[in-house]
């Protein structure tokens, strides 16, 4: 099977329009799962279809293709620039940019979208390391925080192609300046097969001395992350089959970076065409190994939108 | 050898500059006379004429010098009582007296972490004035436009409350029941609370009778009283109608929106009206309505990004993947530094403070 076809259909789930049939036929549609297996905190790799288990609505699937560090990446990496990252988290955050950019490798391409209260797309998706390291270099932190326009922004940049689009999210605060609520990106999330890997920086602008601070960040409310926006992050993550990484906002952004992309890299990715059941509505996925131990993180399920 | 770091050069500094104090000053100090309490009345009159007919800057640093001094209270009390102006006069200095406190502690607040210590030499006496005019004529134009003003600048520090002393929202209503601007002004404060609630996180609208939704409830009752007091305010009706979204309660926004008064030749409002009517029959799911009304707001405003993500939102849920990726490419592509009006709007009142302020420094420099 090509997979730039199973790409171009995963989750769009494209029919023959007028079809009176209920359930899905066979090559009529091909989902594709992006999924991480660990032993522990370590990736497992050298899986094939044989070792695992797919449900699709409770329904036992036949997986027709794993895939493993095969397919190229597109990164949508979702940078929080708003004012508390004035400083020194914003030399972090352009670290971590370039170090990302210097691991592209082959096909993968990157598109950097950046947001305070405005949200700003520097570029689409391309494999132009000189342009992203450019486009990086240029950020400026400013304002307040429209964290969920920018995730469905995002979201919303998915192109259909081969690649496996992963969100890179960093922030350091709660909302503040979104239209969109939490449960209106949670959905949008939930509809498509981006995975999100949300690195979330607990701020310690409340606690710096006052000379240390530009004016427009002190007018800033302190951008702890709360409970809710913790929550939200996780929820976020987990109904992508991503993670959250939580950090302070001294640690090296660089290293965290790195890991992550190596981790995205380390995912398998289990391609089936759904059988024996009901199109339309949400479909539940479930994931498991066969034979042998270890966790397994994918997506929940994928909303057939038809 | 090391450098010493910023932190520990500035308390180097704090301290040698203490001990150079202590040491130098209390013998020069002891020469000095004590300056009387007529005096001291006296010094603050001329900071207030200051403010009224020359320097608003020097106004303010002196009052910085002069408040701190032990006695700056007493001074002020007597100063308020001094007769010999004509009272129109009186009145004005009084006004001008409490602008000067206001704008003195205002600065402080805005630009200070921790405002608490710095401002507190100026709060008794801010409210002192405030009684002091209120005792004068409770319902003046000036009274009205400081209550305004006040509460507009309580916005602006929004994550760090004034105390409640310095809380002039009921003093406000109880003088101006029915008017608009400050039951919109009312209405707004709990609206703006509850953006920045915890508990609203989410943002998500409140789901019918959920618990935890007493601000959103004070704010509809103020905005409706706003909205009845006058029908074509229309930030009131704007707000009120939010506010019946975040309530969930549909019908009464859509009763809300069903009026002429559901437009202005001002931009900013008119964008705004056709973003909350196109979230109103979005959540209606007469979608077509909706995606005329998001795309009247678009036309309205080249650069504002929320229509553009709430036209995408609609465009992503019902499927239309391309249509939505096209739309928030337009709308993130450019890197204007023009405001959204949305972002101006849940920031309350703060949107009004110059032109209150402006106003006030009028009514009292000449």
């Amino acid at each position: 099977m090509k997979l730039v076809a199973a790409g171009a259909l995963a989750f769009t789930l494209i029919v023959a329009p007028a079809a009176q049939t209920p359930r899905f036929r066979s090559n009529v549609a091909v989902v594709r799962v992006d999924a991480l297996v660990t032993d522990g905190r370590r990736p497992i790799g050298g899986l094939t279809a044989a070792n695992f288990e797919l449900r699709d609505n409770g329904v036992l699937q036949k997986i027709v293709d794993v895939h493993f560090e095969t397919l190229p990446l597109n990164i949508f990496c979702v940078l929080d620039v708003s004012a508390s990252v004035e400083g020194h988290p914003l030399l972090q955050l352009k670290d971590g940019m370039s170090a990302l950019i210097d691991t592209l490798t082959g096909g993968d391409r990157a598109a950097l979208l950046t947001f305070s209260n405005r949200l700003q797309l520097h570029t689409r998706l391309t494999g132009d390391r000189d342009r992203l390291r450019s486009a990086a270099k240029a950020v400026k932190a400013t304002g307040s925080t429209a964290l969920f326009d920018a995730i469905f922004a995002g979201l919303a940049l998915r192109e259909a192609d081969e690649g496996r689009p992963l969100m890179l999210l960093f922030s350091d605060g709660k909302d503040t300046a979104s239209w969109l609520s939490a449960s209106k990106v949670i959905d949008a999330a939930r509809r498509t097969d981006v995975v999100v890997y949300i690195v979330a920086a607990r701020s310690a602008v409340a606690l710096q001395p006052p000379w240390t601070r530009s004016l427009s960040s002190r007018l800033q409310r302190p951008s702890l992350i709360e409970r809710a926006a913790e929550h939200f992050l996780e929820e976020l993550a987990d109904a992508t089959g991503g993670r959250v990484v939580f950090t302070d906002i001294e640690t090296p952004l660089r290293e965290i970076f790195l890991d992550t992309l190596d981790e995205f890299r380390r995912r398998y990715v289990i391609s089936y065409q759904p059988t024996d059941v009901a199109a339309g509505g949400w479909h539940a996925i479930d994931v498991r190994l066969r034979g042998r131990s270890g966790q397994v993180k994918a997506r929940r399920g994928y909303a057939d939108s038809r | 050898m090391r450098e010493p770091s910023l932190a520990a050069r500035q308390i180097w500094r704090t301290v040698t500059i203490a001990l150079a104090v202590s040491v130098v000053l209390p013998p020069f100090a002891a020469a000095q006379p004590e300056p009387t309490l007529p005096e001291l009345a006296d010094r603050l009159d001329g900071l207030v004429r200051l403010y009224r007919t020359e320097s608003i800057e020097r106004a303010v640093d002196g009052l910085a010098e002069f408040v701190v001094l032990k006695r700056s209270r007493a001074a002020a009390q007597r100063w308020f009582s001094v007769p010999e102006h004509p009272s129109a006069d009186r009145r004005v200095q009084l006004e001008a007296g409490l602008m000067l406190y206001s704008e003195s502690l205002g600065r402080i607040w805005w630009n200070e972490l921790h405002p608490y210590g710095p401002a507190s030499p100026y709060i008794p006496t801010l409210i002192d004035l405030e009684e002091r005019l209120r005792d004068l004529d409770r319902d003046s134009p000036f009274l009205r436009n400081w209550y305004l003003y006040w509460e507009a600048f309580g916005h602006a520090v929004v994550s760090r409350p004034l105390p409640s002393a310095l809380d002039f929202l009921d003093e406000a209503l109880r003088a101006f029941p029915d008017d608009s601007d400050v039951l919109m002004a009312a209405g707004s404060r709990f609206e703006l609370r509850w953006w920045f609630a915890d508990e609203n996180g989410h943002r998500d609208p409140r789901p019918s009778g959920a618990a935890n939704d007493g601000l959103l409830v004070r704010a509809r009752d103020y905005l409706r009283r706003g909205v009845a007091a006058d029908p074509t305010h229309i930030e009131a009706r704007l707000r009120f109608v939010r506010v019946l979204l975040e309530l969930n309660d549909l019908d009464a926004a859509s009763q809300a929106v069903a009026t002429p008064h559901w437009s202005s030749p001002d931009p900013t409002m008119a964008y705004l009206a056709s973003l909350f009517e196109g979230e109103l029959r979005q959540r209606q799911g007469n979608y077509e309505a909706a995606v005329r009304s998001y795309e009247s707001a678009i036309a309205k405003s080249a650069q504002a990004q929320s229509a553009r993500v709430a036209r995408a939102h609609l465009e992503h849920a019902m499927g239309s993947r391309a249509d939505a990726a096209a739309i928030v490419i337009e709308g993130v592509s450019s890197a204007s530094t023009e405001n959204d009006p949305w972002w101006v709007y849940v920031r309350g009142q703060l949107w009004h403070f110059d032109g209150h302020l402006r106003r006030l420094r009028l009514m009292v420099r000449r």
